[in-house]
């Protein structure tokens, strides 16, 4: 996983191109030849599956009417996972669709699975789709070919990698920002719940305020939402990778417990995922009726700021002056920033700048 | 005496400039041009002490950061005998001419509200309310304005550099995305939620807007392109 290049703090707008070995290939009869063949093959396979009927027909109408599209207007291969040839595949690298399924317990989120063994970035997917596909609708890949990072960062995504977006629906602007937190959360709670399960102790997964996941002093994983306002109401794609399986470049879950003696692979993708959905519906419905403060407490537990000690640049009048003041994090304020206090008790606001914090 | 003091102030007045441009890269090719001087030491009757120089630079700097956070492009004040004139780059017709700034320790100074789409300075008198921002917005029924749905900053184009999503005058349809509203790391593409024709953009590209208040009308739009779509 992680981060390459850039720190402004847009998203990317700029679609890529469609055909791209063409452009790069050149002109020759031959090249162009081939740059045809790799382009059927670029197809992104989907994988439709249901946790109920209600949503199994959903995936047909969807395969029927050809509702799914990619950003880049790629070709898209659909099909329903009941009726595929790999329903009950084994293969350690192959997301097990029916172990998901029958571990999820949720009523809205992560019942309709969009699988693809191979694809560009499952946020494209969700968000490109949002209007087609009912909110909670998860898509999961095993490779991600250009997955997203914040800004035009490159999230790496090699196999090991536990890669899903899904949708959510808000229309009050003023939690939407909190939404990454509550995704944060689940995904802790989530690893926690299944060494619970398992007879493991628990790994300390803690939140890098705002959207990363650490073990150990290194980032295991992310959270990317982004939202598009339309209609009145917040339509956001909330994207997560965390490395379960896969140690580059930082470490992984798996190899945390490894160190603890317990044996190789110990936790899978399907347990993890499914997991997150259980609590993230949780934590989802009491963020909405009663607000973050009712979850901000685990939330503080689970972060890594609680006391933590930071140095704030501010800039001076003069270009010369750059005061530098210690200030001891409090917590969150209501709408999300860092909540701080200096030695002389003044309170004051800290918000993220660009990829680095402190 | 009195000529020492401007000095000072002058100079401070500088630094102000240019604290505010580093702070807002963007907003530095504006302030970079722009044109602000003290004149005519002659009017100033009593000799400034210390804290009133303070608390004049402060109302000066917030003035200043007002105008460059909005679409005004010229602020005079006139006070009893003293004026005050804040011109950005474009209000300028030559870069030769510079606007006169008259110092007036003892005046309060309050902002008027901006007066939009005149290229050309409207005399004023300083509106009654002090301390308090001047509502941006303009009652101009014609004109809904388009509200920020949440807090955070506003960008105008999808990456630095890149064109706007929208200028003043374009024709805008209903979903159509016109600005990026960034929260904690959050992008948040907003789609227009009618059609219309962009007559005033009040957000500044890189600041902070709210959800709460007024002044986070973005954008007029005409009723006759409402009704088209």
């Amino acid at each position: 996983m992680l981060f390459v290049t850039s720190s402004p703090r847009f998203l990317s707008l700029i679609k890529p191109l469609p055909f791209r070995s063409l452009q790069n290939l050149g002109f020759s009869p031959k090249n162009l030849c081939l740059s045809t063949k790799m382009e059927s093959e670029s197809s992104t396979k989907l994988v439709l599956c249901g946790k109920s009927a209600v949503e199994e027909e959903l995936a047909r109408c969807l395969k029927t009417n050809n509702a799914l599209k990619l950003p880049d207007g790629s070709p898209v291969t659909v099909c329903l996972h009941s009726e595929s040839d790999s329903a009950g595949n084994d293969n350690d690298d192959v997301f097990r669709v029916n172990s998901y399924m029958n571990s999820i317990s949720t009523s809205r989120f992560g019942r309709l699975l969009v699988y693809s063994p191979r694809l560009a970035s499952t946020h494209d997917v969700v968000a490109n789709n949002f209007g087609e596909l009912p909110i909670g609708s998860v898509c999961v890949a095993d490779v991600q070919l250009k997955g997203r990072g914040r800004s035009k960062n490159v999230w790496e995504s090699p196999k090991g990698c536990l890669l899903f977006s899904f949708t959510i629906q808000i229309e009050d602007g003023r939690v939407v920002p909190l939404v990454q937190y509550v995704v944060s959360l689940a995904m802790t709670e989530a690893v926690n719940d299944v060494c619970r399960r398992n007879g493991m102790p628990s790994l300390d997964v803690r939140i890098k305020w705002p959207n990363d996941l650490y073990l150990d002093g290194l980032k295991v994983g992310g959270i990317l939402c982004t939202s598009t306002y339309k209609s009145k109401k917040f339509n956001i794609s909330a994207g997560i990778g965390l490395n379960i399986d896969n140690q580059k470049p930082t470490t992984c879950l798996n190899a945390a417990l490894q160190r603890l003696g317990y044996a190789a692979n110990q936790l899978q993708r399907e347990d993890i995922i499914s997991a997150f959905f259980n609590k993230f519906e949780v934590f989802h419905d009491i963020f909405l009726c009663q607000g973050f403060q009712a979850l901000e407490n685990l939330y503080y537990k689970t972060w890594l700021h609680s006391g933590q000690r930071v140095i704030v640049q501010e800039k001076n009048e003069s270009e010369d002056q750059v005061s530098e003041n210690v200030v001891t994090i409090q917590g969150l304020t209501p709408s999300g920033y860092l909540l701080a206090a200096t030695d002389d008790g003044q309170i004051c606001e800290l918000h993220p700048d660009g990829n680095r914090y402190t | 005496m009195v000529r020492c003091h401007l000095t000072v102030i002058w100079l401070k007045l500088i630094f102000l400039l240019q604290g505010i441009s580093r702070n807002h890269s963007d907003a530095f090719k504006v302030f970079a041009m722009n044109e602000v001087s003290i004149e005519k030491p002659s009017l100033v009757a009593e000799i400034p002490n210390a804290e009133s120089v303070s608390v004049f630079m402060d109302q000066v700097s917030d003035l200043i950061k007002l105008v460059d956070s909005r679409d005004i492009v010229e602020l005079q004040l006139k006070q009893l005998d003293r004026e005050l004139v804040i011109k950005k780059k474009e209000a300028l017709p030559q870069p030769s001419t510079s606007a006169p700034v008259f110092y007036a320790p003892q005046t309060t100074y309050s902002p008027q509200p901006p007066t939009t789409n005149v290229p050309a300075p409207t005399s004023s008198t300083p509106s009654a309310s002090p301390a308090a921002l001047p509502a941006p917005a303009k009652p101009k029924s014609s004109h809904p304005p388009f509200k920020s749905p949440m807090a955070g900053n506003f960008y105008r184009s999808p990456a630095p550099g890149a064109p706007p999503f929208v200028k003043v005058g374009d024709k805008v349809q209903k979903g159509q995305v016109i600005c990026i509203i960034e929260a904690m790391k959050l992008m948040n593409d907003i789609e227009a939620d009618q059609s219309g024709t962009v007559v005033e953009i009040l957000a500044e590209d890189g600041k902070p807007v709210s959800v709460d208040t007024v002044s986070v009308l973005l954008f007029y739009t005409h009723h006759s392109f409402i009704f088209n779509s």
